[in-house]
């Protein structure tokens, strides 16, 4: 069932991110997160796009968070993996490291 | 420094619930992270971020959007209209400024409106209207008013206009009414001629007066006013048949009109009689019939006219003792139905609030035109999301007429209290009419829409002509919204002052015209006095000795009731009524040409009047007990008489005039005494010369009794009780205090000049305010040049001054435009202008100074921001 279910590559990246984040996941350290690690820049709104995207298909789930006061006291969405988000990274990445086997000759950088 | 409120609202709206906190929340987190190195950078990237939010999470919105489906222009309309109605959740202080400067605009209109309605609109009662001729009698150059003729001329107007056929006439007359032992005093309108058929009167019950009623030994018949029969006899249905005795004389009802043709001074009309043939009110003096006839088939009223004038012109060659100045003309209906200066000033006023319409439109304009500068961003972002060009405008019509249907209801609550004011002062039974209905209530909701689509073209058209991208790269929102926009509103306020200016000084002339003739000194003072008339009926009383001792009675009984300091009689009401014409010779000297024979106006007095009403003798001596006893009539003249016909006071005394009284023999008095001018308040020109004649010499049965009192009103009951002691069968009627009947008399001028000082101050403050709106905005504007200007050692007082020249050169525009446009106005109304010129300097001069303190004003506020800029600090946000 899972078969067809692969993930995008900002799909992975989000995932990883919020990964990193670990337990304090919402927008903000999210996207740094992305931003910080990729060199590149990255739309707030396009990483809100995806974790919603995840979410409707159960890879994300969401909770609301602390507040805090530069955030003008409002709540933050909070974001874990699900069960199944993980496992199809862990898929994801599982066939990423068997694709490039033997090509770190040409991939590693000199 | 905080993240942009409207970005987050916008956020607030268009995200799912369950997403706006967090999303707003991290970019409110970003934002004041970012807003340590650059604030206005932050600001700006948190309008990009808004914006890609948007853009990426909007199909949410549109799927619930979709859903609202039903009536889809229902929906749409639904929530334009919610939306325009959060503007004055979200902006009250702009809402609310729209619409109250609206709802005065709309108010006043509305209030003239319900003016033109009455006399223009309303369909008129006669079904025949357009082919009714109206003979108009006037006399130029006095404000008398309109005049009627004699039964005399009626006659030769009848036989010898054939262009008005089956011509009629009317006068009012009030009359004695007993009915069912209830004896009362009500205004009846005489006939002659078929008056009733001829303007098409129906009856609702019974039938209407025909010319069978008028021949001689007809069954004397009465025909009632829907009013009176509803109020009077509380509608009775037997009151077809019913016998009332009319001045002594059995009449029966025949019929009761139909309620319709109530209208203007009609409304007033008790009873219709057919003329009896009283002689006193046949004779050549007695011009108080209106005749009125049918246009021949194929003639127009100028044909008619033409007939008139020339027949009146032949008149007044025959008989220059009555007719010299008074001019016959043909009018139509309306004209007839409406007064002589009406229409100048009806046109007058329409032309007023039409200019205060404008003003007030413009006003919003500008506020919406600032308003949209600040919101440019917001509009930028929503087009960017995709809403459509169309849609933003929509947005701003929307609010527009929002703002514009709340205006207009404030406006009819405006007109509606304006109303009420007119009528708790007017006295005029024209002005009681006015009242709303559909008609009016159409107006309003019609200007409630118009001037919203007037006021929000400007500023839609700027939307239209707006680059998007542009606006979002600019990134602040101060350098936007430049030179064009400007020069934009700079000109609306020029238009603006220049609009207040015409008004201030047509409206100022007008007032000063109005107030001349309200000012116009009486001659005396009517603060102390008291009247009220009695008309010693020939039909009670046959002999005039009788009722001579009828009407002394009257007075002797007055004269001791407490308080009472003197009591007169006198047959019109000092300077207040017009007095009857008569020519007279002197000392026995014939004039040869008629032209040139004295005329004066003839009041018959008792003995006390000049000391009851106070007026001063300046040569001679008055009236005496002596006098009133002796068989030798003696006279006392004003002082405009003596400086016509005699060439000094001292020479009128002593001599001998024969006064060829129009309603008995010639009348030979001695001259006895000179009193000083009486004037009246609405008769603008020089006092009219007359004659003074006492009762005891010249047989006269109505008379005003006038009562000297330190409180006069404190009189009136026991005024009517002592007047119904001396005799049970003689109404009192018409008893009001002096002060009573010269405010009576003045007050549609206080009313109409109070209505055009009113329109000129709102226009005033309406300017002002806009004039302070745009320097404030050119203020907050330039806070940076002139941050600038100061750290460079510019003294604030160079800043003021800078404001405040600007102001002022907006306003000096503005002020040269409204004199040119003024003065076009004041020359076309020239003629009605009274006691001031079209030209007049002190008006020109004080709406000039009103003007340019008024922009003072408003230039103080945005001068003191200016002077009180920091520089550093101005500096720094920038």
């Amino acid at each position: 069932m899972t078969g067809t279910q692969a993930l995008g590559e900002f799909e992975q990246l989000v995932l990883l991110a919020v990964l990193q984040c670990g337990g304090d996941a919402y927008g903000v350290p999210v996207w740094r997160e992305i931003e910080a690690r990729t060199a590149r820049e990255v739309s707030l709104a396009a990483v809100y796009k995806t974790l919603i995207r995840l979410e409707s298909k159960g890879w994300v789930a969401s909770g609301v968070g602390a507040p805090t006061p530069e955030r003008g006291g409002r709540s933050k969405r909070v974001y874990r993996v699900t069960g199944l988000g993980l496992r199809l990274l862990r898929a994801s990445l599982d066939s990423i490291a068997r694709m490039t086997e033997g090509l770190q000759g040409v991939l590693e950088p000199r | 420094m905080m993240p942009p409120r409207l970005a987050q609202r916008i956020l607030d709206r268009f995200l799912a619930a369950s997403l706006a906190d967090a999303v707003i929340g991290d970019l409110d987190e970003i934002f004041a992270a970012e807003a340590r190195h650059s604030p206005r950078r932050a600001s700006y990237r948190y309008w990009r971020r808004t914006a890609a939010l948007l853009w990426h999470l909007r199909r949410r919105g549109r799927a619930s959007a979709r859903q609202l489906t039903g009536d889809r222009l229902m929906t749409t309309m639904l929530r334009d209209f919610v939306r325009g109605s959060r503007l004055f959740v979200s902006q009250p202080a702009f809402a609310w400024a729209a619409v109250v400067t609206l709802a005065l605009a709309i108010g006043a209109n509305t209030l003239i409106f319900t003016i033109a309605n009455v006399l223009v609109l309303k369909p008129l009662p006669f079904p025949s209207a357009e082919m009714l001729g109206w003979i108009l009698v006037t006399m130029p150059g006095s404000s008398v008013g309109r005049a009627g003729v004699s039964l005399p001329e009626y006659a030769v107007f009848k036989a010898e206009a054939p262009t008005l056929s089956s011509l009629a006439a009317w006068r009012r007359q009030t009359v004695t009414l007993r009915e069912r032992n209830e004896s009362d005093r009500v205004l009846a309108q005489l006939v002659i001629g078929d008056l009733q058929g001829l303007w098409g009167l129906r009856a609702l019950r019974g039938r209407v007066l025909t010319l069978a009623d008028e021949q001689r030994g007809a069954p004397r018949v009465a025909v009632l006013s829907h009013r009176f029969w509803s109020t009077r006899l509380g509608s009775a249905e037997d009151a077809v048949g019913r016998d009332v005795v009319i001045d002594g004389t059995l009449h029966t009802v025949v019929g009761v009109l139909t309620p319709d043709i109530e209208l203007g001074n009609l409304s007033e009309i008790d009873l219709w009689v057919p003329f009896s043939g009283d002689p006193a009110l046949a004779s050549r003096a007695e011009r108080g019939w209106r005749p009125v006839g049918r246009l021949q088939d194929g003639t127009s009223h100028k044909d008619a006219n033409a007939q008139v004038t020339a027949i009146a012109d032949r008149l007044e060659r025959e008989h220059p003792d009555i007719n010299r100045d008074w001019i016959a003309r043909v009018g139509t209906t309306r004209e007839a139905l409406g007064g002589a200066n009406t229409w100048i000033v009806l046109s007058l006023l329409a032309v007023v609030v039409g200019l205060l319409l404008l003003l007030a439109c413009a006003n919003v304009m500008n506020l919406l035109i600032a308003r949209l500068i600040g919101r440019r961003q917001e509009l930028a972002v929503r087009t960017a999301l995709g809403a459509t060009r169309g849609q933003v405008v929509r947005q701003i019509v929307s609010e527009s007429v929002m703002l514009g249907l709340a205006g207009g209801a404030l406006g009819l609550a405006v007109a509606w209290a304006g109303l009420r004011g007119i009528h708790s002062v007017a006295t005029e039974p024209f002005f009681r009419q006015l009242a709303f209905d559909f008609r009016v209530l159409l107006f309003a909701v019609g200007l409630s829409f118009v001037a919203p689509l007037t006021f929000s073209i400007l500023p839609t058209l700027r939307v239209l002509r707006d680059d998007v991208r542009t606006t979002l790269s600019e990134g602040s929102a101060r350098s936007v919204g430049g030179a064009a926009a400007a020069r934009g509103r700079s000109g609306l306020v020029v238009l603006q002052v220049s609009l207040a200016v015409t008004l201030l000084i047509v409206a100022a002339l007008v007032v000063q015209t109005m107030q001349a003739e309200v000012a116009a000194d009486l001659g005396y003072d009517p603060s102390k006095l008291i009247t009220a008339q009695i008309d010693v009926a020939s039909w009670k009383v046959k002999d005039e000795r009788a009722a001579l001792q009828l009407r002394q009675r009257v007075i002797a009984r007055v004269k001791e009731l407490p308080g009472a300091e003197g009591a007169a009689s006198t047959t019109v009401l000092p300077a207040l009524q017009f007095l009857p014409q008569m020519p007279f010779d002197i000392d026995g000297r014939q004039t040869l040409d008629e032209r040139e024979r004295p005329n004066a106006g003839l009041s018959v007095v008792s003995t006390e009047y000049f000391a009851v009403v106070g007026v001063p003798l300046l040569a001679g001596r008055g009236f005496t007990e002596y006098d009133a006893a002796s068989a030798r009539p003696v006279a006392v003249v004003s002082a405009e008489a003596a400086r016509r016909f005699w060439q000094s006071p001292t020479d009128a005394v002593g001599s001998t005039i024969r006064i060829a009284d129009t309603s008995g023999p010639p009348i030979e008095a001695t001259v006895i005494g000179v009193a000083r001018n009486l004037a009246n308040p609405v008769i603008v020109e020089p006092s009219v010369p007359t004659v003074y004649v006492l009762d005891e010499h010249r047989p006269t049965r109505g008379i005003h009794i006038l009562v000297r009192a330190e409180t006069p009103a404190a009189l009136a009951g026991a005024l009517r009780a002592a007047i119904g002691d001396a005799d049970a069968d003689l109404p009192a009627y018409q008893l009001r205090t002096l002060s009573e009947v010269v405010a009576d008399e003045n007050s549609s001028n206080q009313l109409l000049s109070g209505m055009f000082a009113a329109f000129a101050v709102i226009a005033m403050l309406l300017a002002t305010a806009g004039l302070y709106g745009v320097m404030s905005y050119a203020v907050s504007q330039r806070s940076g040049e002139i941050a600038v200007r100061m750290a460079l050692g510019a003294p604030a007082r160079a800043i003021a001054r800078q404001v405040v020249g600007h102001s002022i050169k907006l306003a000096a525009i503005g002020i040269a435009l409204g004199m040119v446009c003024a003065y076009g106005l004041a020359r076309m109304i020239g003629s009605l202008l009274y006691g001031v010129t079209a030209t007049d300097p002190p008006t020109y001069v004080g709406a000039v100074a009103l003007t340019i303190v008024g922009s003072l004003v408003a230039s103080w506020l945005p001068m003191r921001r200016a002077a009180g800029i920091d520089p550093t600090e101005s500096l720094r946000r920038s």
